[in-house]
């Protein structure tokens, strides 16, 4: 299992159904929340395989901003 | 596959357990904690979903560090008397050598995790705690009280020496310092008290 950490701007409640209806179809992905107190709301992931850019697309597609965030 | 790094993980919760008793919960960011511990943001996430995951993580953990403590060479089955100093001896043991975990477990009791962490760690607690009364009443070394009660009498006292140690003044503001003088005479009138 990878854990994969995101820089993202996803802040509303309506971001986040969105960004909801992009990841349901990942079926890699096993659990995901976003903190939206923080000031990089950050996307963390935890996923079966290390799909990184496969996500980073899905959340630009769903037109937000997805970056990962380095160690 | 990361491996988990546990010296960035105590740091991490030890900085976290600072932050919250200096600034409360609502000065505690995960930006402001990763330039604390030293560790990059990232990292935190890794470990915990956000600062509510942190909290309660950091919390569970500091209760069971507590509780193991608590229950060194402490058996249920032993007689009231040398069960509840063991106790004592234990209690003031972990709360005069971590004050900061202390005043972070207030602020976590006080607070509506409090609840949560409570729910988490009661049981392996409490029914080591209720087999060791129960025996006590049926040996008749102790007399049976409500619970509030009896925890008023058998522990609220050694957490009032504690306090005034901690916060370094007594009652009339004059310095304060523990000793287990003040320990063996209050608790030897806890127990006269107790006692059927």
């Amino acid at each position: 299992m990878y854990t994969l950490i995101f820089k993202t701007n996803i802040e509303s409640e309506l971001a986040l159904k969105e960004i909801e209806v992009a990841l349901v179809a990942d079926t890699n992905l096993l659990d995901w929340s976003i903190d939206r107190e923080d000031i990089d709301k950050v996307l963390r992931v935890e996923s079966k395989i290390n799909n990184s850019k496969e996500i980073i697309n899905t959340i630009r597609h769903a037109g937000y901003i997805c970056e990962e965030l380095p160690d | 596959m990361r491996i988990r790094d546990t010296n960035k993980i105590d740091a991490i919760c030890t900085k976290a357990v600072e932050i919250v008793v200096k600034q409360g919960f609502d000065g505690l960011s995960m930006q402001k904690l990763a330039k604390a511990a030293n560790v990059s943001p990232a990292t935190i996430y890794i470990y915990f979903k956000d600062k509510e995951d942190l909290i309660l993580k950091v919390s569970v953990k500091e209760v069971e560090k507590m509780i193991a403590t608590t229950f060194k060479n402490f058996d249920s089955a032993m007689p009231f008397a040398e069960g509840l100093k063991i106790q004592w001896k234990n209690r003031a043991k972990y709360w005069l050598k971590n004050p900061v975990q202390a005043r972070f477990m207030e602020q976590v009791r006080h607070s509506p995790i409090g609840e949560t962490v409570y729910k988490m760690v009661k049981k392996e607690f409490s029914a080591v705690m209720r087999e060791f009364v129960e025996g006590a009443i049926k040996r008749k070394e102790l007399i049976k009280l409500p619970v509030e009660v009896y925890w008023s009498i058998a522990f609220a006292p050694l957490y009032t020496l504690i306090k005034f140690h901690n916060d370094g003044r007594g009652l009339s503001g004059e310095k304060f310092v523990w000793s287990d003088e003040y320990m063996k005479q209050a608790l030897k009138l806890v127990l006269k008290a107790l006692k059927p």
